[in-house]
């Protein structure tokens, strides 16, 4: 079954001289870890907040496990880990948790549960009670990814998750990663510019450059089909070495 | 309901865990009231409690001057203290110096020259009445009294004293006056009985303050500060909400309540009713200094509203505008020092022209003008009403209805801008 389907989506914003995305379409499997890739610009952070219903698309439709993304539903369905912390740096982790929890409406017993494992499974249940101002990158980027999962979601859109990230906490956000779509199925749709990361993390990738789709496979696939030597020679066969902004 | 509570919560932690936040929400109004009320109400007890220390010097040592000074004793206004080895150089040079702020300077030959005027006085309408033409008087002034004062004495208080020693002299001159004619028309000396007389106040004032209720209430510099401050104080919310709601919309959070199951209705809602009830704590940590503190101190103690139930919708709605405001200047920030000095800077213009440092009355035509447009302008019309004139709803209706039409548009631009920057 389809965990997302995007038909024929296009946006433009004011001023700009080329579309952010002009008519993408794509179609995800559940199970799937699926890398959104591309360079600077490319549309990968508007093609992840149309698809989350952060904002509207020009034309085109999504879907998330069958339901259009605007269904309250898929508000019960998705998790979003943005860019951004997203999070109250004086409040504890615990807290976060508790108060992002509580918006999804999940009862007390449960969420304090959740938030007990979650904090154990990301190595952050010693500092559970200490405010995030306090923290380094690498743990705000765990509670992050925390705050976002609370609720068991059937997707899980990461934009850029690792980013600024030390190597532990980044093997210990991808290795949760795998469990999550390995033990609850979880489909995972995440962008970042690591390509070696994606390459270990993802069976799928999309790469889009100037808001167009231009390749979709497994990495295996992708590396055959270019002849290249990883995944990193096939993104720049197909988006060049031109340097963006 | 839960998800709403749960928002309050969330901003109470932060709220609470901002410790600079605080100390504008709560412990600089509470330093400024008490400050402001102790200086306006020493400024109020110098006039009142006789502490303006004036020397008088008596060179003439005779009886008009001996009754001069007991009747400026008796006035009660100063603090007075007598020097009579001053000379009129050595005066000025005290006065120069600071060690007294007014001196009451009585030449020799005063008492001779207040009974000569008098009795030449006296004589003139003697004359007068039997048609008979005087000569002259030669009346010079160089046995008056002199007045010294320090130049930073208001020119308010010192046509104070010199028209306290004009009524003390006039009545002193008069009972001379009336004492020579009564010898010249009878040939026997004035009765003690028509002396005394004479020397009562011509008219009696009776002083009283009108208020709405028909009681009298004689309003105080606690009256006039509790009210004033805390309008102040909810209004300076901006600061600390301004700053609350940029930080949510950098760090993202707004982002991602947006793909929660949360109407972002509620998240605004659980801001608002907060800041609402920061400012009833507040006005509740103002009133308990100026009930508790204030006497204690030496204040007068606060007077609470009689009406109890106007006095909450009206700080509903004062609190409910500074909200509005708080949201609507975060909103339009871009960065939190924006949201903050923007928010400090028209919060001190509302409240300069709203009549919270000089009262309305004060300012010239054209701020009184613009002042009407200050929110706390229209609170403290509204507090003052209840505080000190015991008004009902019927006098505050116009602030009830200013209120709520500032309110809602503020809210209209804040969701309108919120909607423009993609986060409603």
């Amino acid at each position: 079954m389809e965990a997302l389907v995007a038909e024929h989506i296009s946006k433009s914003y004011p001023g700009s001289e080329h579309p952010a995305l002009d008519n993408v379409s794509l179609s995800i499997q559940q199970g799937d870890i699926v890398g959104i890739l591309g360079p600077n610009g490319a549309g990968k952070t508007t093609l992840i907040s149309i698809i989350c219903g952060l904002i509207r698309a020009d034309s085109g439709k999504v879907f998330v496990m069958g339901e259009p993304n605007s269904s309250p539903q898929t508000k019960y369905t998705l998790g979003v880990v943005p860019q951004e912390y997203a999070l109250y740096f004086d409040m504890t982790p615990q807290e976060n948790l508790r108060y992002f929890g509580k918006m999804w409406g999940i009862p007390g017993k449960l969420l304090q549960e959740r938030i007990d494992m979650l904090l154990q499974v990301l190595g952050l249940e010693n500092v559970k009670n200490k405010k995030l101002k306090t923290f380094s990158g690498g743990m705000k980027r765990r509670i992050n990814l925390a705050a976002s999962i609370l609720n068991n979601p059937k997707v899980l859109i990461l934009d850029e998750p690792t980013v600024g990230v030390d190597v532990q906490s980044r093997a210990a956000i991808i290795d949760y990663l795998k469990k999550l779509n390995r033990e609850q199925g979880t489909t995972i749709i995440y962008t970042s510019h690591l390509l070696a990361e994606a390459q270990e993390l993802c069976n799928q990738v999309r790469i889009i450059e100037q808001g167009k789709l231009l390749e979709t496979g497994s990495p295996d696939e992708l590396i055959q089909k270019y002849e290249a030597a990883n995944l990193e020679e096939v993104f720049l066969k197909l988006t060049g070495k031109t340097i963006r902004n | 309901m839960k998800k709403l509570l749960t928002g309050i919560w969330k901003e109470m932690i932060l709220l609470r865990r901002d410790k600079a936040g605080l100390g504008i929400l709560f412990i600089m109004p509470a330093i400024l009231v008490v400050i402001i009320t102790l200086v306006q109400d020493s400024t109020f007890q110098l006039m009142q409690d006789n502490r303006i220390p004036v020397v008088i010097v008596n060179q003439d040592q005779k009886d008009i001057a001996e009754e001069l000074i007991g009747n400026v004793e008796k006035l009660g206004e100063f603090n007075l203290e007598k020097n009579d080895q001053l000379s009129l150089s050595r005066l000025e040079q005290e006065i120069r110096k600071g060690t007294y702020k007014v001196g009451i300077y009585i030449p020799k030959g005063f008492s001779q020259w207040i009974h000569n005027r008098s009795s030449g006085n006296g004589e003139k309408i003697i004359a007068a009445l039997n048609e008979v033409e005087m000569e002259k008087i030669n009346d010079t002034d160089s046995s008056s009294i002199q007045l010294v004062f320090d130049p930073v004495m208001k020119l308010s208080f010192r046509t104070a004293v010199r028209s306290g020693l004009e009524t003390i002299l006039a009545r002193i001159e008069t009972e001379q006056m009336m004492e020579s004619l009564f010898v010249e028309l009878t040939g026997e000396s004035m009765p003690d009985d028509v002396a005394e007389m004479l020397n009562e106040p011509p008219v009696y004032f009776t002083e009283k303050v009108q208020d709405n209720s028909g009681k009298s209430k004689i309003p105080s510099s606690t009256q006039h500060n509790v009210p004033a401050w805390t309008l102040f104080a909810m209004f300076f919310i901006v600061i600390a909400l301004g700053g609350n709601i940029v930080y949510e919309k950098d760090q993202g959070s707004f982002m991602r309540l947006r793909t929660l199951p949360v109407s972002f209705m509620n998240i605004l809602t659980a801001k608002v009713l907060t800041y609402i009830m920061v400012c009833f704590i507040q006005l509740g940590v103002i009133l308990i200094i100026g009930y508790f503190l204030f006497p204690v101190i030496g204040l007068p103690q606060i007077e609470l509203p009689e009406n109890n139930v106007l006095f909450f919708i009206m700080t509903f709605l004062i609190a409910l505008a500074a909200t509005s405001y708080g949201m609507l200047v975060g909103t339009l920030s871009r960065t939190h020092q924006q949201a903050g000095s923007f928010g400090a800077i028209s919060v001190m213009i509302l409240a300069a022209l709203g009549g919270i440092w000089v009262p309305t009355f004060a300012m010239p035509d054209i701020l009184q003008k613009i002042s009407i447009l200050s929110p706390l302008n229209w609170g403290l019309e509204s507090y003052y009403g209840l505080f000190i004139r015991n008004s009902g709803i019927a006098d505050l209706y116009i602030y009830i209805v200013l209120f709520v039409i500032f309110s809602v548009c503020c809210f209209s631009v804040t969701f309108a801008s919120l909607k423009k920057q993609g986060i409603l």
